[in-house]
């Protein structure tokens, strides 16, 4: 019976509409193809499942100032580029098919003990122009603020802590997260009125405003859970989460346009990662099952990701529904510099609209200790 | 939690119009199509009406940004039928093509029962509602431009009653006050005798036809008197042929036949026409304004 109802899960069809709008991702998750639910060690571990709170190893530790910036990949398309016409609507044509991505984000927080709290600041502007019989922008523009809180406790008679070398541990999680969105998420022809207003306007900030913005208050809340298997050198985890329990939906003034921001759809995913440290030398490898609740197909589910590294330095790799990811983490003590190339499927179905993208991020004076 | 729920109609919805833009972008309209209308309950769905049309018109092979691009500024308001008759997709080489019935089914969808850029602002506000009223204004003339060129029976340079077929003129008269206009057309106007229409204009479908060359006309004007164009540095050229229009709605006014061109949907305009008299009116506003305009 219950591999009967996983296996409906798993084959259901069809996908969900675009990109799940998250509010901020872990620059290392899109690089091991975004297979982070059972890695989700970093800073970010609130967006990906507040159980893993449950081993954190230290008593404190503080991400004071992060940055992260990400954008369209293209190099990988360079030859549409080719004599790019100055006319906006011949480049239209050009751009036709072409998601463009532009996204910068901060998420200073800080662990203790078992508790977390993130910032969330984050401005992410998608665009996508399809269908030459009417063409029609894709518009996702999206400026986050808000704050996200989240507690784990272990369960069960297994425990383990930093020192552990040996045992497993059962844990729960829960979070809590308040968000600000200021934007706008709609489907509107290139040609009409709104759209060829806001194209004739000199400065940046004022084409984003004429193509229309609102903003909406949101409260999401999180579940998740957790189970760690360590031998020696080696870690199993195994996590189960609820993100954004029956959506994390942005509540908007009435509008005469009825317009409003993306809506952050729940989304059940289901994460493995099994990893061995030594002194000298790392790896990890992790998949994810993902929208475990959605009806989706199934290859746009799954994630895959390695990493392997050694003290300074990680290289990363993965596959995010049947796209590639790569790059690399140098580790300075004080700094640690994030970079690589990633592609994401920004389309309902399984490798319907690919959206190449890079990534960078940084990271400043991170600090633990133990009391 | 761990149950697929399945999709709430409007995340349907965003799934279907999602995956049919994808299949308009690569040429595949019938599927597009046929995602779109397995779609229920989005008679409030601006987007799933612009998009379905938009599919109908993918039949037709429009490229709306080629049409701006390249034919927009060929439009000449001076000789505004002539001009529109040779735009890159006006040519047609048979009644009720493919082409020409895929742009009418779309513009059946974009103006759904009553066909006015006001219901539609309403309906949907002004931005959704006037994007929807640039779609209609683009198709109308991309399909204005078919039905001048095929009744209109035009040579390469526009030329009225110089092309392959045999007609000098689009309707056979015999109102006559229409009549009169025809006598009164300079030599230099093909149409110079009554009778000698197209013959798809003249047959069993003449009210239908003669309703959609009408509607054509009527969605442009009602379109472009209700959306402000002018600052658009794209489309402030077609906010030329609305003072042309206005010329003809004069015209059409001073001869008691301006009713007509308030009349916007093409069933509408099929129940009016079934009355003698109006049919009548609709002739003189023919002469007055497709032969008398259109050399």
């Amino acid at each position: 019976m219950k591999g009967s109802l996983l296996l409906l899960i798993l084959i259901s069809l069809p996908a969900m509409a675009f990109d799940n709008p998250y509010t901020v991702r872990s620059p290392r998750a899109l690089l091991m193809g975004d297979a982070f639910t059972a890695v989700n060690d970093d800073a970010f571990t609130l967006f990906y499942n507040p159980a893993t709170l449950a081993r954190h190893k230290n008593d404190f530790t503080m991400y004071p100032l992060n940055g992260t910036l990400s954008g369209t990949n293209i190099l990988a398309d360079m030859d549409r580029f080719d004599d790019f016409p100055e006319e906006p609507v011949a480049a239209s044509d050009v751009l036709m098919n072409f998601p463009v991505h532009a996204g910068a984000s901060t998420a200073p927080g800080f662990k203790m003990f078992n508790f977390a709290m993130t910032g969330i600041i984050s401005d992410s502007y998608d665009v996508l122009l399809r269908n030459k019989a009417n063409p029609t922008m894709d518009v996702d523009l999206r400026s986050d603020r808000g704050v996200v809180m989240g507690f784990a406790m272990p369960i069960g008679p297994g425990r383990l802590n930093k020192k552990s070398t040996s045992g497993s541990q059962t844990s729960l999680g829960i979070g809590a997260k308040y968000i600000e969105r200021t934007g706008i998420s709609d489907q509107i022809g290139l040609l009409s009125p709104t759209v060829l207003n806001s194209l004739d306007q000199d400065e940046m900030e004022n084409l984003i405003k004429s193509l229309g913005r609102v903003r909406g208050q949101a409260w999401g809340f999180d579940a998740g859970f957790e189970h760690v298997i360590r031998r020696g050198n080696s870690q199993l985890v195994l996590g189960l989460v609820g993100l954004d329990l029956t959506g994390t939906d942005f509540k908007v003034e009435d509008n005469v346009n009825k317009l409003k921001v993306a809506n952050i759809r729940d989304q059940v995913n289901l994460g493995m990662a099994f990893g061995q440290d030594y002194s000298a030398f790392h790896y990890i490898l992790s998949a994810d099952i993902r929208a475990l609740n959605e009806e989706m197909d199934f290859g746009k589910r799954l994630r895959a990701g390695v990493e392997v590294g050694i003290p300074g330095i990680s290289l990363m790799a993965g596959m995010n529904s049947g796209y590639y990811s790569y790059g690399a983490v140098i580790d300075m003590g004080f700094i640690k510099t994030t970079a690589g190339f990633y592609e994401t499927e920004i389309g309902s179905r399984y490798k319907q609209t690919k959206s190449s993208r890079f990534v960078i991020a940084v990271t400043l004076f991170d600090f633990s200790f133990d009391a | 939690m761990l149950v697929s729920c399945g999709n709430n109609p409007e995340e349907a919805a965003a799934i279907g119009i999602d995956e049919a833009l994808t299949l308009l972008t690569n040429g595949k309209c019938n599927q597009a199509i046929e995602v779109l209308e397995d779609l229920e309950d989005q008679d409030e769905n601006p987007v799933w009406f612009k998009t379905l049309a938009s599919a109908y018109a993918c039949k037709a092979s429009i490229n709306v940004i080629s049409f701006v691009d390249n034919d927009i500024s060929a439009i000449d308001e001076s000789q505004l039928f002539k001009s529109i008759s040779i735009l890159s997709y006006s040519d047609e080489t048979a009644v009720d093509s493919t082409k020409y019935v895929g742009l009418r089914d779309a513009l059946d969808i974009l103006g759904r029962s009553d066909f006015s850029q006001a219901t539609r602002t309403a309906d949907f506000g002004p931005r959704h509602g006037e994007d929807m009223g640039v779609q209609i204004l683009l198709y109308s003339i991309i399909e204005l431009g078919k039905y001048l060129n095929w009744y209109g029976n035009v040579d390469a340079t526009g030329k009225k009653g110089a092309g392959s077929n045999t007609n000098s003129c689009y309707l056979n008269y015999t109102y006559a006050p229409a009549i009169a206009i025809i006598g009164a057309l300079p030599a230099s106007n093909a149409c110079n005798v009554t009778n000698d229409g197209h013959p798809d204009l003249n047959g069993a479908q003449k009210i239908v036809r003669v309703c959609e060359g009408l509607t054509l006309m009527t969605n442009i004007i009602d379109v472009l008197e209700n959306i402000d164009l002018s600052s658009s540095s794209t489309l402030a050229a077609l906010e030329d042929i609305v003072a042309e229009l206005s010329t003809y709605r004069t015209t059409a006014d001073a001869a008691g036949v301006g009713y007509l061109l308030d009349v916007t949907s093409p069933s509408a305009c099929e129940t009016l026409l079934a009355t003698q008299s109006d049919m009548d009116n609709a002739e003189l506003l023919f002469a007055l304004v497709l032969e008398q305009e259109h050399e």
